[in-house]
């Protein structure tokens, strides 16, 4: 009994340890967002619009998913802030500016770098 | 984001963050709450708070200022009660503000501790006349200890020579219908003895039993669900109905 009332309280400040630093505890696992970044940027650089706005599409939703489970953990004006440059280089990709479309596309790539730091 | 679950998440591990962090200062910090220690505990609270609602940051600082002021508070609780000097340092001395009927203007003027206060605590303490106080002291959470003189003081059992029972705590045995083993045990009872002791009291299930406990001087107290009260006495304020 003794034991349990130790253990339990440990395990609980842990899972709470973990919740509030789940960003940066999955990120480095999540390899996707990375990829889809990568992808669309080779896209944009050669001008294949049509692949850059369905990969950009494929990103939002990686994006979104991903945010329901690190969303305890980071902060809010963080995930707007990605949200924003997401809609900013939709925009970009309509009107095939490219070196709006770069410039957004690596303020993503930082965000995400440093989601939940 | 989902607003309303990311404050509910949060909130779960304040409070659950709370309750650890309360359990593992103690019952010190309600006990001698004096002024530094109600300030730690509103601070404590107030970053609580933070960790539940604001938005704007990330939980984990807030968890962490949380755990360097509990922390905090803890190293002062060990330094205090290791070191003498350090408590009286920390938290003060009882200060004496009435000393052999007198009061010592002079302390209490130190410790902007005014006469009308004195005066007050006294009155809770039920001294209405302030020369049958012996001794006063000003204790370090602002409580008034008193010692009136020995003419005003109570008589007790002992000064009239009359012998008194047995005291001392009352043991639980039943709770909601529930026997309580462990108190069985160290009773020195068992289950037969706890039944028979039902039986004679015409009590024929446990369900019927609220509380039950075994006093000190043998006798035994029991509460049962129903209470056979016929005219229960109201003290609420509801008007009756004419």
């Amino acid at each position: 009994m003794k034991k349990i009332s130790l253990i339990f309280p440990i395990l609980l400040i842990l899972v709470f340890i973990f919740v509030m630093n789940m960003a940066f505890f999955i990120r480095p696992f999540i390899k996707s967002v990375p990829a889809e970044i990568n992808k669309i940027e080779s896209n944009i650089v050669n001008k294949n619009w049509n692949q850059a706005e369905t990969e950009l599409n494929d990103l939002k939703e990686d994006v979104n998913n991903k945010f329901k489970w690190m969303q305890f953990s980071i902060e809010r004006d963080e995930m707007d802030q990605m949200l924003l440059d997401l809609t900013t280089l939709s925009g970009n990709i309509k009107i095939k500016d490219t070196s709006n479309a770069i410039n957004s596309l690596y303020e993503i790539k930082y965000n995400w770098d440093n989601l939940g730091k | 984001m989902f607003e309303s679950l990311v404050v509910f998440v949060r909130g779960i591990i304040a409070f659950g963050t709370l309750l650890i962090f309360a359990r593992l200062l103690g019952k010190q910090q309600i006990s001698q709450l004096n002024f530094f220690d109600y300030i730690l505990g509103i601070t404590i609270g107030s970053i609580a708070s933070s960790l539940t609602i604001d938005l704007t940051s990330s939980a984990w600082p807030h968890w962490i200022g949380l755990l360097t002021w509990t922390i905090a508070v803890l190293l002062l609780q060990i330094i205090t009660v290791k070191w003498r000097r350090a408590s009286k340092y920390f938290d003060g001395e009882p200060t004496i503000v009435i000393m052999n009927g007198k009061i010592m203007e002079n302390t209490s003027k130190k410790m902007r501790y005014r006469t009308d206060d004195l005066m007050e605590q006294l009155r809770q303490k039920n001294v209405f006349d302030i020369t049958q106080v012996q001794f006063a002291i000003l204790e370090k959470d602002g409580e008034l200890s008193v010692i009136k003189k020995p003419e005003f003081e109570n008589v007790t059992k002992k000064d009239l020579n009359i012998q008194t029972g047995i005291t001392g705590i009352a043991t639980e045995l039943i709770y909601d219908g529930i026997i309580i083993d462990a108190n069985l045990k160290q009773t020195n009872h068992d289950h037969t003895w706890l039944f028979n002791e039902l039986k004679k009291l015409n009590i024929q299930s446990l369900s019927e039993v609220f509380f039950m406990s075994l006093n000190p001087d043998g006798t035994i107290y029991t509460d049962l669900y129903r209470d056979h009260i016929e005219n229960l006495t109201d003290i609420t304020d509801s008007l009756k109905q004419s």
